[in-house]
């Protein structure tokens, strides 16, 4: 518990577009600890996602470093970085992003199938114990399109967690939900963090904020700790 | 990696555009397969001994003539081994009480030959110089009239098989049945067996045997001389002459030709036939891969925005890029080696019905009549098969730009 797990100093990028270049991150220093819930806001085109995916390894920095359990991961090449992603890094997306052809064990079950180190009856379990955790136990054979919104979200979340990660970056995961289904999404997130997990939040909504335990506003390219209302 | 395996497969079957694609090449391998069974039928036929030893050396003597009459007229020409009466041609059943077995009819299946058309004799001889009846006969003989036979749980079993050797040199009684007469009657022949020939894949059937003109002629006419007078008589007039090589066939053409006579080939298949069967096959063969290559890029190509977003899901669970071009390039892969499994199932279907609607034979246990060539479906198969990778490695070219790109 509250070990530093994701750490990134100087991060910089910027994209050129029609000879102009749009400086998009200019400083980003933080430390991302364990047990805590962060919630990122900033405008629209602020780059937070842009930084989401700097931070899960998808996408190249122009410069600065980020170290991931006290590794730097700065210069590792792709194969090594796809290694993190899916053993340290869960991923949570507003549009669910789930595999229409697949069920929600199937779903669940993706991450660790990509791990080749897990047998057969190890990734049942687990499946068995994310679903109870997420309260679809009995929805492991539904798709995605037979279940709600706000059940199409503890899918996403429960896949994310499948090779049990440290992180989870989540951008805007409640976006699409009802206030009720909002709540209910964000106190499994913060029972995760509880457990000890990094749960990194990009978000406009209020109750969200309400929610983390630190709100970081992304703006002109700086990233700073900001009060919760 | 097999769980993986099994994950593509079920999203193959379960997207309704992949199983739309499945249905579409395999029915144009379906096609192939029907535009093939022309020339594997023909082909197969052809193979036979008794046909390319003795059936493409007969040919009718075409000119409005009597019998007789032709059989003077082609005196002194050579090449040509004899003259027979058409009906000559057809094979008789002939059954004996020495032949019995449990499950089998005690018949056999005779067709006339002389010396040049028998096959090889393994044991005895061929047909004497001497006057009389005479007949070859297989080593391991199966007395049944039909081989395929209309009960389902018809096999051959080797019980029923008669050790012919037993029988050489021996004369047998057979029994004919006068089929043509309301009552039936049945005849008797004693006939001579001096030959035995092994049965292998260029022979007729094991229940095929061979009996010389003399033999025929007696069957024949024993036959005719108790027809009913409402039955018509086969042509007595019409002619058919055996020559002795097909190589001599313009020859004898030519002399015939002098005296006014035409000769048509006397069995249905036409070597020629074969040639043309072949050629239309190569072309439609080239149209269907072309076709099927066609589909596949169209379908694959379009289809990339789907799996770019599914691609790009990968990675985001932590796929390896080289993981993901694979995974594309088995799902691919799949895809087809399916519609080739269908096709195939497809075209099992569709020869049994084939042998259902033109030979009445029971659907999957029969000896079948129509033949379709797999190596033709597998020719136009493999030609998709390095399409469809090459098509996928630069689908996947373009995914790796597109997925790069942002
Ligand atoms: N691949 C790209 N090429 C050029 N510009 C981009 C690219 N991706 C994002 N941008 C620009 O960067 C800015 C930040 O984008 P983004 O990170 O998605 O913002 P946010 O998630 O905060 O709304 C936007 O102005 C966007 O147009
Ligand atoms: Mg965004």
């Amino acid at each position: 518990m509250n070990n530093v797990v994701l750490k990134c100093q100087s991060l910089k990028k910027t994209y050129k577009k029609k000879n102009r270049k749009l400086v998009i991150l200019k400083d980003i220093n933080y430390e991302f600890k364990s047990g805590h819930v962060y919630a990122i806001v900033g405008k629209s085109g602020a780059g937070k996602t842009t930084l989401i995916n700097i931070l899960g390894l998808l996408k190249k920095q122009d410069s600065g470093k980020i170290f991931i359990l006290n590794n730097d991961v700065s210069k590792i090449n792709e194969n090594k970085a796809s290694e993190i992603r899916n053993k340290n890094i869960g991923f949570v997306f507003q549009s669910f992003y789930l595999d229409p052809l697949l069920t929600t064990e199937e779903n669940i079950k993706l991450p660790m199938l990509l791990n080749n180190s897990l047998d057969k009856i190890k990734i049942n379990e687990r499946v068995k114990k994310l679903l109870k955790e997420v309260e679809l136990e009995d929805r492991e054979t539904h798709f995605p399109k037979e279940l709600s919104g706000g059940e199409q979200q503890r899918v996403a979340i429960a896949r994310a967690l499948a090779n049990n990660p440290d992180i989870i970056l989540a951008d805007e995961p409640t976006g699409s939900l009802d206030p009720e289904n909002e709540e209910n999404i964000l106190n499994i997130l913060k029972s995760l963090a509880k457990k000890g997990k990094c749960i990194i939040i990009v978000t406009h909504s209020k109750t969200v904020r309400e929610y983390a335990d630190i709100v970081l506003e992304l703006k002109k390219g700086i990233l700073e700790e900001v009060s919760r209302d | 990696m097999k769980n993986y395996l099994i994950l593509i497969l079920k999203r193959i079957i379960r997207d309704f555009k992949s199983r739309l694609v499945i249905l579409l090449i395999a029915l144009i391998l379906l096609l192939g397969t029907i535009v093939s069974i022309n020339e594997k039928t023909t082909e197969e036929m052809l193979s036979k001994e008794t046909y390319s030893k003795y059936h493409n050396r007969l040919y009718q003597l075409v000119k409005k003539e009597s019998y007789e009459t032709k059989k003077k007229d082609i005196k002194g020409i050579p090449h040509i081994i004899t003259i027979l009466h058409e009906y000559n041609i057809a094979s008789e059943y002939l059954s004996s009480e020495e032949f019995k077995t449990p499950n089998t009819d005690h018949t056999i299946q005779a067709y006339t030959a002389d010396n040049l058309s028998l096959p090889k004799i393994k044991y005895g001889t061929n047909f004497p110089d001497k006057q009389g009846f005479y007949m070859v006969c297989p080593i391991n003989m199966y007395p049944n009239s039909n081989l395929s036979s209309n009960n389902i749980n018809f096999k051959i079993t080797n019980k029923d098989r008669i050790d012919m050797q037993q029988y050489l040199n021996k004369t047998i009684q057979f029994q004919f049945e006068n089929v043509n007469n309301m009552n039936i009657k049945k005849e008797s022949i004693d006939i001579k067996i001096v030959g035995l020939y092994e049965v292998n894949k260029h022979s007729l059937e094991d229940n095929t045997c061979y009996i010389n003109e003399s033999a025929k002629k007696y069957i024949y006419d024993t036959l005719n001389n108790d027809l009913p007078s409402y039955i018509e008589k086969s042509n007595p007039e019409a002619a058919v002459i055996i020559i002795d090589d097909i190589k001599n066939l313009e020859e004898v053409e030519s002399e015939l030709s002098k005296i006014g006579y035409r000769l048509d080939p006397y069995t249905i298949i036409d070597p020629n036939f074969l040639i043309e069967t072949k050629k239309i096959n190569k072309t439609y063969s080239l149209i269907l891969s072309i076709i099927c290559v066609f589909l596949l890029f169209l379908i694959l190509f379009k289809d990339t925005k789907n799996t770019l977003k599914y691609n790009k899901l990968l990675k985001y669970l932590g796929a390896k890029d080289n993981h993901l071009y694979l995974t594309n390039l088995i799902h691919n892969i799949l895809i087809i080696l399916l519609a080739f499994i269908l096709s195939l199932i497809l075209s099992f279907i569709y020869r049994g019905l084939l042998n259902i609607i033109i030979y009445f034979r029971p659907f999957l246990f029969s000896k079948n009549e129509i033949i379709f060539s797999i190596t033709y479906l597998f020719k136009i198969f493999i030609t998709i098969f390095i399409s469809t990778i090459i098509i996928s490695i630069l689908n996947n070219v373009y995914i790796k730009y597109k997925l790069n790109k942002n």
